[in-house]
């Protein structure tokens, strides 16, 4: 029984691997690229699938390239830096002992995103530390650290403020919610940075934002 | 009750009340102040006729940051005089969700793009939010609706291309049928995610969604939009 079901697996896998091979041929199929240069596209994909990065992450790059035309040469290199980015945003989640992250690819993604737009590690690593727990939070966490940072807040306090939010019960729809309240503190004359440390304070205590709200303002 | 007392109240009421809650009737101050105020008022109405379902909420999710701009811009004014000068505090250039690349003038100014998300699972959801939202509700029976917008006099077609549809040019036409050189169109989504994506206009020039608030290098030269969703 055990051995069919192992046998079950190898062909699902078998299959998997095949339907992959068979996107990226037929994605480089729409480019005039020389069987040397596909050689090597796939040869790349092949290695870093060996690294633990599937080839469905890297298939929209490979399309990318194509669409836009581009020389064999630079779509390789547009892999492997997607390859690279994709790496160091691995490692930064398994460092943060929120592994979970890399299991939910958005997540993933978006943590390489938040780091190619410039945020630093440590402000990754302090969003994912937080939704090691609860991480269908941390890309509405990021998207709060987008608008604090947006608005103006500098990226340290919002990476505080976003990471207390992960771990606050507010629900994840409310998150932008802290945004507002930062706009009416200032709007009544309390300053960026004491609205800041009052939300911190209250955080811990609330369950939704209408509690928030009374306790901060 | 001052008129910007009563858009916090507004602010805090109105989602709960989308979302099903108990008091889906405005709270008395509101209705009392929306009652004789013409900015106000309005509004509350807008809200109720959503609320009724009369109308459907399809809010173009680029708007939450244009208005959040505009209420920084004004916020900022107000508190140059109040605070001295705003945040940043760290004297860290700000990003602004706006990147018009030099070619884009080309385009027609005041060129924009608008991105709108509309959830629908059954029946229509619809919350505003912005191309750079999340959603947290169930994949499984979400089909996820995503309006695209681009205004661009001067182009003779308009795609939108990205990770969703494997960058296939033809996937995605953007329309403009009544010739105002607003292009606009409609996806659908199958699953939540992180996509990029650009703009393609006629078939040939590659540019960012102006409006996205996070865009991350293509690896061929520019840079692409992210939608989370």
């Amino acid at each position: 029984m055990r051995s069919v079901a192992v046998l079950a697996g190898l062909i699902l896998l078998l299959a998997t691997a095949g339907a992959g091979a068979q996107d990226l041929d037929s994605v480089l199929a729409r480019a005039s690229y020389s069987q040397p240069e596909r050689a090597a596209i796939r040869r790349r994909i092949e290695l870093a699938e060996a690294r633990g990065i599937d080839p469905e992450l890297l298939l929209p790059r490979v399309a990318e390239g194509v669409a836009k035309r581009a020389p064999a040469e630079l779509l390789e290199e547009a892999v492997a830096s997607e390859i690279t980015r994709l790496e160091a945003a691995r490692d930064l989640i398994v460092e943060s002992d929120a592994a979970g992250l890399v299991a939910d690819r958005p997540s993933w993604l978006r943590a390489a995103n938040l780091l190619d737009a410039g945020f630093r590690s440590e402000t990754v690593r302090r969003l994912a530390r937080a939704s090691a727990d609860r991480i269908e939070a941390f890309r509405p966490g990021s998207l709060l650290l987008t608008l604090l940072t947006e608005w103006g807040l500098d990226e340290t306090a919002a990476a505080t403020l976003a990471a207390a939010t992960i771990d606050s019960r507010l629900a994840t729809e409310e998150f932008p919610g802290l945004l507002d309240l930062l706009i009416a503190g200032r709007a009544r004359r309390i300053t960026p940075a004491d609205m800041t440390r009052r939300l911190l304070d209250a955080l811990p205590h609330v369950r939704n934002l209408r509690g928030l709200r009374r306790a901060v303002l | 009750m001052e008129c910007s007392t009563w858009q916090e109240e507004f602010q805090i009421w109105l989602p709960e009340a989308l979302e099903g809650g108990s008091q889906t009737a405005p709270p008395a101050e509101l209705a009392e102040h929306a009652r004789s105020c013409p900015a106000c008022g309005p509004r509350l109405e807008a809200a109720r006729l959503i609320l009724e379902g009369s109308v459907e909420p399809t809010a173009p999710a680029g708007l939450a940051d244009r208005i959040m701009t505009r209420v920084h811009e004004r916020a900022d004014e107000r508190d140059r005089d109040r605070f001295g000068a705003g945040p940043p505090a760290d004297g860290r250039t700000r990003r602004r969700a706006v990147r018009r690349p030099a070619w884009f003038v080309a385009i027609g100014a005041g060129a924009a793009a608008m991105v709108a998300v509309i959830f629908a699972a059954g029946m229509l959801v619809g919350r505003a939010t912005n191309s750079d939202a999340t959603a947290s509700r169930a994949e499984a029976a979400e089909v996820i609706r995503v309006e695209f917008r681009l205004v661009a006099p001067d182009a003779r077609g308009v795609a939108v291309v990205g990770d969703w549809n494997g960058w296939d040019a033809d996937a995605d036409r953007l329309a403009d049928p009544d010739g105002d050189g607003v292009w606009e169109g409609t996806v659908v989504l199958r699953r939540a995610g992180e996509y990029e994506y650009q703009f393609l206009i006629d078939d040939e020039r590659w540019m960012p969604d102006p409006e996205s608030p996070l865009t991350v290098d293509d690896g061929y030269g520019g840079r692409n939009s992210i939608l989370n969703i």
